[in-house]
């Protein structure tokens, strides 16, 4: 029996439909997007199933064509379906309310990403929307310009203190008070967490995980107001905001 | 999970908008005084209308400012329905609505809807810069410059039609009302989704009894999507143990089931056709699926479901 993996936020429907696929003769495997190893461990996939749209923070998601691309760039060789109740007719997708006749028939038709633009949308939040407020270069939803603003602060005030030598009450008072650094990182933290829950189903939701155990460490630093100059320098919170920035610009590239 | 603030959401399920014949007041928070506003709080009328309003505060989240917006919006609930926009960089997030909502006397304003939105860094169709017809424009101001990649000069957008007498367009007031009203189109694919979802046992047997599909959804397991069904159909008598079995359901899942006032904002922000179309997928739902309708067909009713979602304009969530 041939084996398909498969990703759903919905556990009945894949077991209601497993006898269907069985009939046909391939197995569902269930595959989780957090696997111990970070990121989805795709090697061993040929075919890759979604049961779209995501089900995540109450909401409805649609993450197909990030998923589209996610495949395209790390595993294009791995057919990718999916699956869901919308009716439309691309070769790529299963109609649940009318499935083919054949399934090996439909798989033997179906595209490899390259082949195609996009996954039929599955009606749910876009989420490359999200995704491109979240990477906005200004602007009161994106998250990128406001971790710059806190970046750039933190950045001249290390220097400040490793190369220069300032007082800290100086870079306290002219770099952190003057420009308000403390409501800028609450904007930033809040802006986050906003964001995340509806980032669970992306397939590099693991990064996001990261940079949010990252963002933790060094929140300690700022709940103080910025005021424990051993904070600064003993939580590098310059350098780990430098990964944050690099981790989330990866992404950005990619995929906003 | 706090009864008021689940309360609060049924309610607003429940006692519909009828945004056609109650009065509307909008409360904003949001940095008014660096527009200029001198006071903490000022209310603008809407050109035609005396009775719906704009109610400007300007309050960082604080215990004080909590009980000060409280007594606000107990105040203009009173007067007719109130949609309350907190603005995040005000330091308010959803822990706050809740605690606000908690302490609320919901069941006190039956006649009103009340509702509570955080925007400023998710919702962003109140802003000018988003929407031309949106109400907040830059500085704590009711106006902005858009740009416009077809012309070489900035539009400027005032949403406020006279100054000295603080009187707002309607147009601008209406639309962002809309807005945030029309959360249906959301809650109508949501049920679809689950619906079929719930169903899926029966979506790809090769025979259904007549019949079948509906003796499993009469099962207690499945009575959540039995007692949606109901509401979207029109059948789920106010007061009734079933109402309040689905609005445990609501405190419990945190999201919003409800229906009954469905069909009045249908007919009134969609038109009448929409409003047929949705008559038409109720009877097939109350003939058909709740029903030993031999000729019954999930299909069928997935058309239905999506030509209603079609005929609704916008996307499903924002």
């Amino acid at each position: 029996m041939k084996q398909i993996s498969y990703i759903a936020t919905n556990q009945l429907l894949p077991q209601a439909i497993s006898t269907w696929f069985e009939a046909q003769n391939y197995s569902l495997k269930p595959l989780s997007i957090h696997s111990e190893k970070g990121h989805p461990q795709l090697s061993n996939t040929n075919i890759l199933l979604l049961f779209v749209p995501f089900f995540h923070n109450n909401v409805y998601i649609s993450i197909e064509n990030v998923w589209k691309k996610y495949v395209a760039l790390h595993y294009p060789n791995i057919l990718l379906l999916t699956a869901g109740y919308i009716k439309h007719t691309h070769a790529n997708y299963l109609d649940l309310l009318q499935l083919p006749e054949s399934l090996e028939y439909f798989i033997k038709h179906a595209k490899s990403v390259s082949e195609f633009d996009s996954m039929p949308f599955s009606g749910g939040l876009i989420i490359e929307n999200k995704l491109q407020k979240f990477y906005e270069g200004h602007g009161d939803e994106s998250l990128t310009d406001e971790l710059g603003k806190v970046y750039r602060m933190v950045t001249i005030a290390t220097d400040e203190v490793k190369i220069h030598h300032s007082p800290y009450i100086e870079v306290l008072e002219n770099i952190f008070q003057a420009n308000h650094i403390v409501d800028k990182w609450s904007v930033l933290i809040n802006r986050w967490h906003n964001y995340l829950p509806f980032f669970k189903g992306l397939p590099f939701f693991e990064t996001f995980k990261e940079v949010d155990a990252i963002l933790k460490q060094i929140a300690p630093f700022f709940e103080q107001e910025c005021k424990i100059e051993s904070h600064l320098i003993g939580f590098n919170v310059k350098e780990k905001l430098h990964i944050v920035k690099q981790k989330l610009e990866i992404i950005g590239r990619q995929y906003a | 999970m706090s009864t008021a603030s689940s309360k609060a959401a049924v309610s607003d399920n429940l006692k519909g908008e009828n945004a056609s014949r109650q009065n509307r007041i909008m409360i904003v928070v949001w940095s008014w005084q660096y527009g200029g506003m001198k006071e903490y709080k000022d209310e603008w009328a809407i050109e035609g209308n005396s009775g719906d309003k704009l109610v400007r505060l300007d309050l960082k989240m604080s215990p004080e400012a909590k009980d000060l917006l409280q007594q606000t919006i107990q105040s203009y609930a009173q007067q007719g329905d109130v949609f309350v926009f907190l603005h995040r960089r005000h330091g308010y997030n959803q822990k706050n609505i809740k605690a606000i909502l908690e302490q609320l006397n919901v069941d006190a304003y039956a006649e009103s809807t009340i509702r509570c939105f955080l925007f400023g860094e998710g919702n962003d169709k109140i802003y000018i810069v988003n929407q031309s017809k949106g109400l907040l424009g830059t500085r704590g101001s009711f106006s902005a410059k858009l740009e416009d990649d077809t012309r070489d000069q900035a539009i400027y957008i005032n949403a406020i039609a006279n100054e000295e007498e603080k009187l707002l367009k309607r147009k601008h007031f209406d639309f962002v009302w809309n807005q945030y009203s029309h959360n249906f189109k959301a809650k109508i694919f949501e049920l679809k989704e689950d619906l079929f979802h719930s169903l899926s046992p029966f979506l790809f047997l090769k025979e259904i009894q007549a019949g079948a599909a509906y003796n499993y959804i009469k099962l207690n397991e499945n009575q959540l999507l039995m007692l949606r069904l109901l509401s979207f159909i029109g059948k789920l008598r106010k007061g009734s143990n079933l109402e309040t079995k689905l609005r445990e359901f609501e405190q419990q899942d945190r999201r919003s089931y409800f229906f009954d006032d469905c069909h009045i904002n249908l007919k009134i922000t969609y038109g009448e056709q929409l409003a047929h179309v949705y008559n038409e997928l109720c009877a097939y739902i109350s003939k058909g699926l709740l029903a030993y309708e031999p000729d019954f067909s999930f299909q069928i009713l997935r058309d239905q479901f999506d030509e209603m979602l079609q005929a609704m304009a916008g996307s499903t969530y924002d």
